[in-house]
């Protein structure tokens, strides 16, 4: 037996569609949560107002200087006591709450990006300062952050395998299974990243597509 | 219109604006020159608020105005702001910029607002750019409509910051012209400008400032020809 068969990559491929699946899954919950949680952080940190700036900055100061698998553990075993948490929603709020810091730094850079004549035209108008963030900064910022934001979708989806320390039966965790019963792990680690790369490659053609899209308004650049 | 009393601002340490009194009336176009620095922008920011100064009050239109007042909004609403790099939303068309403030501040039904706004582009000679995006127009072409977005709010004063300085020379006249036509149509204008062709020409009154400080005002002709203050000699001297 060869250490690398690639004649039986065909007869697998296809068994490993429900753990693509599930790494889709965790990786959406992950993005979505990071999403809501990474904009509130991102108002709160830019806040001139110290009890909502403090928090925001703590929390992004731990969350980033500590390993996801660490965060994925501590919620998993370490919740328990307060709430059993089952593995499949720890994962989603690890990652979740890992990204969150994350897509909060994009945000802030993204929004504080904008010019401060953007915020004084929306104010003269007789906006008020909310208004002028909802209506005026957060369109322009969030499409300044969009390349940013699928960086970090790319990211989260490869971090996905981390939920296979939780036993969750995602692409990395099914591989390794298949892999020990057949002995032929190195072709089911190929199928698994053959997966990644199919799931990447589509993120990237779509976030391009949204940039695209996006851009409509900068035919020319501004100064 | 404007009622300016004793104010006083300082960034940090340094006092860029001493005991400003000032008034303007209604209909009335008053200009302020000065060199860069002498705090002619600040003071003009200070009118809406866009720079919070530490003393003096400001009144508009009769209500008063201290540095502590909430609800600065509503009185912005009153207050049109031209700015020097025009500050268009360049996530939105032309009619769009125009319309902004009527539909989410005065809450004006959308198919009013845009017809509005589309006389509006008209007064300025925009309306054939009406669907197209701030990115894709000269800056002449974008502070008329910057002019326009302004005038929707049917504000009682226009303040005009260096509304020509971003300009390419040839684009100045077309801004000035609308400017003129604003003046001549009986609008509240204070304007800081470099064109002294305008100044001359439009404004009622003139005030001279340097380093943070009214230091002459009068008509177009005493200050450009019978200035009184040596200060004042030596900068019309110069820019004439």
């Amino acid at each position: 037996m060869s250490i690398w068969d690639f004649s039986i990559i065909p007869k697998y491929f296809l068994s490993f569609l429900a753990a693509a699946k599930m790494t889709v899954l965790v990786t959406v919950f992950g993005i979505l949560i990071g999403l809501i949680l990474g904009l509130v952080l991102a108002l709160m940190r830019i806040s001139k107002y110290g009890i909502l700036s403090f928090p925001a900055k703590v929390y992004i100061w731990i969350v980033r200087g500590t390993p996801l698998l660490l965060q994925l553990l501590f919620i998993y075993f370490g919740l328990v006591n307060i709430v059993r948490l089952g593995n499949l929603p720890s994962a989603f709020l690890a990652l979740g709450l890992h990204n969150a810091a994350y897509i909060a730094e994009i945000f802030r850079g993204a929004i504080q990006g904008i010019a401060r004549g953007q915020r004084e035209a929306g104010l003269s108008l007789g906006m008020t300062e909310r208004k002028v963030m909802r209506r005026i900064i957060l369109p322009q910022a969030f499409k300044r952050a969009v390349p940013s934001l699928s960086n970090q979708l790319i990211i989260a989806l490869k971090d996905s395998s981390l939920a296979s320390a939780v036993a969750i039966p995602e692409l990395l965790l099914y591989a390794r299974q298949v892999g020990s019963s057949t002995f032929r792990l190195m072709e089911m680690l190929t199928i698994a990243a053959i997966y990644y790369l199919i799931m990447t490659s589509i993120l990237t053609i779509f976030a391009n597509a949204v940039e695209r899209r996006l851009n409509v308004s900068d035919f020319k650049v501004m100064e | 219109m404007i009622d300016i009393n004793g104010l006083n601002k300082w960034f940090g340490k340094h006092q860029v604006l001493h005991d400003i009194n000032f008034h303007v009336d209604e209909n009335e176009v008053v200009v302020i020159i000065g060199s860069s620095g002498s705090g002619k922008s600040t003071l003009l920011r200070c009118i809406n608020f866009l720079e919070k100064y530490q003393e003096g009050t400001i009144s508009l239109g009769g209500k008063t105005i201290t540095a502590k007042s909430k609800n600065l909004h509503l009185v912005r609403q009153e207050v049109g702001m031209v700015f020097q790099h025009f500050n268009l939303f360049p996530h939105r068309t032309v009619l769009e910029n125009v319309i902004e403030g009527l539909t989410q501040v005065k809450k004006v039904p959308l198919a009013d607002a845009k017809e509005q706004g589309l006389i509006l582009l008209d007064k300025v000679n925009m309306q054939d750019k009406a669907d197209t995006y701030p990115a894709m127009i000269s800056g002449g072409q974008k502070q008329r409509v910057a002019i326009a977005r302004a005038l929707a709010m049917n504000p009682k004063i226009m303040l005009f910051d260096e509304p020509t300085s971003a300009l390419d020379p040839e684009l100045v006249g077309e801004v000035l012209k609308v400017m003129k036509n604003l003046a001549d149509d009986g609008m509240t204008m204070v304007v800081v400008t470099h064109e002294m062709g305008f100044a001359k020409e439009v404004a009622d009154r003139i005030i001279y400032m340097d380093e943070g400080r009214i230091v002459e005002e009068g008509t177009p002709e005493e200050i450009f020809n019978n200035p009184v203050n040596d200060r004042t000699k030596e900068f019309i001297s110069q820019i004439l």
